[in-house]
């Protein structure tokens, strides 16, 4: 059974201990006891399973529900110790059944079981918050030895941590020790045996506590001060104090004047890299689909009605098949994210952006569904809780939309590796590009108008120190996200897919004589639908049926846009082998046409709309539940608004040089 | 309040309203960073603050799988006290980073 009292994610137990439900009954007679106590992730349990090795019971502390190691410590050259792992605790003041255990063991003379001797486990990199629990534990009077732990993370950060001077100013022995190597376990023993043979008295720690109306502020004041004494004499930071390489690193890429084209920067590698390495993988695997999973199921379905040969090879093979050509893009694209999240940047990224929000006049916890919102809007709505207040609640809530969600890149990757070459991924930054000013922008827009009395509150970041990237983290990451994209696919593209293929086989107009399945698309409701909508678009340079439609499947879900665009060419095409994979070439000649020749800004400005009108369904009924109706129907409106004279403008503008 | 100065643990609580990174609020305090995490810690404890860990992802279900509350927990945030960061209940894999904040805010 593994060890779950104390958290341990950075450290792996030595062995895996055996369980007993009353450790207490494992106790070695005679033995003196001593306890383990130190905070969590110090390296506690591991310097336990260290120490005694596969002599060790896990069961309920008696007469509580908190779990307790227990074990024989058999140092090499004295008598057999009892052990005991007592849970890690950040203070004697409990938050937890398991910290109250460790408090009254500790605190209380009387308490059955308390140990002869505590072992305090303290992290060396992060000492000021070891020593607060130290200063505590001294002030019981306990006797105590100290194992200091994570010396080699302290020298890598730049500190050094004087032992001799340590053990002066706590008055106790002080060990350094590399549980995983077995280090400084000979000299922890020795320690211990001198300090449970010297049989006096430990001198309690005595803070001088001013006078208070909060006493325990008052003492908790004091250890601090305490704290801050005996860092400034036992810690020795490096000659350039401070400056770690991680603070070097982080001078840059969190500085006001860097900080934000650093994130561009990164982002803008990130695009580029993944349209570039991705694409030679999304031919073959469109070619593929077109190719012998097509052929295979036209073959296979040779002898079925013609309906059903639309609905599987044109509709599902067709559609799913266009989005499935995504997935090494998507594969890509998360593991460079994954790799910059995992390594740190993304948080100081976070950081930058969380600064520019306040500096606009934002709540700057905003940023917090805004980062998860570049995934999926849905649970960046659903993050809206998080906020402080209803009115930052709205506020946020009608900014969401406009972040780019992963969906509605396979759209910005297909339109802009067919009308924009080798400078796709210069085009799809631009687009998260314009996301960002998008939401800052409607951002300020309503703060000054429909939210002018929000207030600003408080928020600190902690940043993570840089670190190397796992493969199994960034792995696991890539993985989730991908399968949630996959699922999405899987459930309702299909569905979309599947209503679009109905519509487009029910005959109107023109075609009306012929019957079901059997129409061009153009002359079925479907067509009709998308060509009523067209002439919307036409300021925008897009007034063609196909982006019509696909625009109106993407109401749905963004995932449905190249799914359609896909059906709505496929079902367009003459029959026959020469015009395979031509999708390229037919959208090429749809912009040209329906822009006058300036089929650029007319794709620009299709993917600009793509960007600001309603995310999906999901999105909507997502702010209908947060929200409320009134607002995510404004909120609704707005955005179409928004991309309306977004895609006019873009547009308008660039048909001047294009 | 000792002799009559405002001592860090105290300004803590008033530099937190500053914002920035807990870096720059331990340089305001005039104490290094991991001093002023550690007083973070104490009033997390005494539930004057809130620690929370943040990261990306969709929900389990697949993006636009939560629309329904009950199925939708917001992977990428987390309300539950974290502790020091690197123990982030909740959460697979770790956390982008931790917010500190005061713990006046309604619960999701």
């Amino acid at each position: 059974m593994p060890d779950t009292r104390t958290p341990t994610p950075t450290t792996t137990p030595l062995i895996t201990p055996t369980c007993s439900p009353t450790p207490e009954n494992t106790r070695t007679p005679g033995a003196p006891v001593v306890a383990l106590v130190g905070n969590p992730n110090v390296g506690k349990s591991t310097l336990f399973n260290a120490l005694t090795g596969a002599r060790q019971h896990v069961g309920n502390w008696p007469g509580k529900t908190v779990q307790v190691a227990r074990g024989t410590w058999r140092p090499a050259d004295g008598a057999p110790v009892d052990l005991v792992d007592l849970p890690g605790t950040y203070s004697l003041v409990p938050r937890s059944p398991d910290e109250e255990l460790t408090r009254d063991l500790l605190v209380d003379p009387g308490a059955e079981g308390r140990p002869d001797l505590v072992v305090v486990t303290a992290d060396a990199a992060n000492l000021a918050r070891n020593l607060y629990l130290l200063a505590e534990i001294l002030e019981t009077g306990v006797r105590c030895v100290v194992a200091l732990t994570m010396t080699d993370v302290a020298r890598g950060r730049g500190i050094t941590v004087d032992e001799a001077a340590l053990a002066g100013e706590l008055g106790v022995p002080v060990i350094p020790v590399v549980p995983r190597r077995r280090q400084g376990l000979a000299a922890l023993a020795d320690a211990v045996r001198q300090e449970l043979d010297a049989h006096r008295p430990a001198r309690p720690l005595h803070l001088d506590v001013p006078q208070d109306d909060d006493p325990e502020l008052a003492a908790a004041e004091a250890r601090y001060a305490w704290v801050h004494e005996v860092l400034a004499v036992v810690r020795i930071q490096r000659a350039g104090a401070g400056l770690t390489l991680s603070d070097r690193v982080d001078r840059v890429l969190t500085s006001r004047w860097f900080g934000i084209p650093a994130f561009l920067a990164a982002m803008w590698c990130v695009f580029t890299a993944t349209t570039t390495l991705a694409k030679p993988l999304q031919d073959g695997l469109g070619a593929f689909m077109d190719g012998p999973v097509t052929d295979a199921a036209s073959g296979a379905l040779s002898g079925a009605p013609d309906w059903l040969r639309g609905l599987l090879v044109d509709g599902l093979i067709g559609g799913v098949g266009q989005l499935l050509t995504f997935v090494p893009l998507m594969v890509i694209m998360f593991v460079l994210l994954a790799l910059l999240e995992d390594s740190g940047y993304m948080a100081r990224a976070a950081f930058v952006v969380d600064r520019l929000m306040r500096r606009l006049g934002l709540p700057g916890r905003a940023f917090l569904p805004i980062i998860v919102g570049f995934g999926c809007n849905v649970p960046a709505l659903a993050g809206l809780r998080i906020l402080g207040n209803r009115r930052q609640r709205l506020l946020v809530g009608m900014i969401i939309p406009y972040v780019s969600c992963s969906a509605r890149l396979t759209v910005y990757v297909l339109f802009a590796a067919v009308f924009f070459g080798s400078t796709a991924g210069t085009v799809v930054f631009a687009m998260y590009l314009l996301s960002v000013l998008l939401v800052v922008g409607i951002g300020m827009l309503l703060r000054k108008t429909l939210f002018r009395e929000l207030n600003g509150e408080a928020l600190v970041l902690e940043l993570p120190p840089y670190r190397l990237p796992t493969l199994r983290v960034v792995g696991t990451q890539t993985w989730q996200k991908l399968a949630g994209f996959l699922k999405t696919a899987a459930g309702v593209i299909v569905a979309t897919v599947t209503a679009v293929w109905l519509l487009s086989a029910i005959p109107l107009g023109a075609a009306s004589g012929t019957s079901f399945g059997e129409a061009p698309i153009e002359h079925s409701v479907f067509g009709a639908m998308s060509r009523a909508a067209a002439p919307a678009f036409a300021p925008a340079g897009f007034d063609n049926w196909h982006a019509a439609a696909a625009l109106g499947t993407g109401f749905v879900a963004k995932e449905a846009v190249v799914a359609t665009v896909a059906q709505t060419y496929s079902a367009d095409e003459p029959e026959g082998p020469d015009h395979a994979g031509e999708l390229g070439t037919r959208l090429h000649e749809t912009f040209e046409q329906s822009s006058g020749g300036h089929p650029l800004p007319a794709v620009l400005a299709f993917l600009v709309f793509l960007l600001a009108y309603t995310p999906c369904m999901a999105t909507i009924a997502t702010q209908w539940h947060e929200m409320g109706g009134r607002m995510t129907l404004l909120s609704t409106g707005i955005q179409l608004a928004v991309a309306w004279l977004l895609a006019i403008a873009v547009f308008q503008i660039g048909s001047l040089w294009w | 309040m000792v002799n009559g100065t405002v001592s860090p643990l105290r300004r803590i609580l008033v530099e937190i309203h500053r914002g920035g990174s807990l870096e720059d609020v331990a340089a305001r305090i005039g104490v290094a960073p991991d001093e002023a995490a550690a007083m973070v810690d104490y009033w997390v404890g005494r539930g004057v603050l809130t620690r929370e860990a943040v990261s990306g992802g969709c929900p389990p279900a697949g993006c636009g799988g939560c629309t329904l509350r009950a199925s939708c927990t917001s992977p990428g945030l987390t309300r539950k006290p974290s502790g020091p960061p690197g123990t982030s209940p909740g959460l697979t894999g770790r956390p982008l980073l931790h917010t500190i904040r005061p713990a006046d805010a309604p619960g999701p």
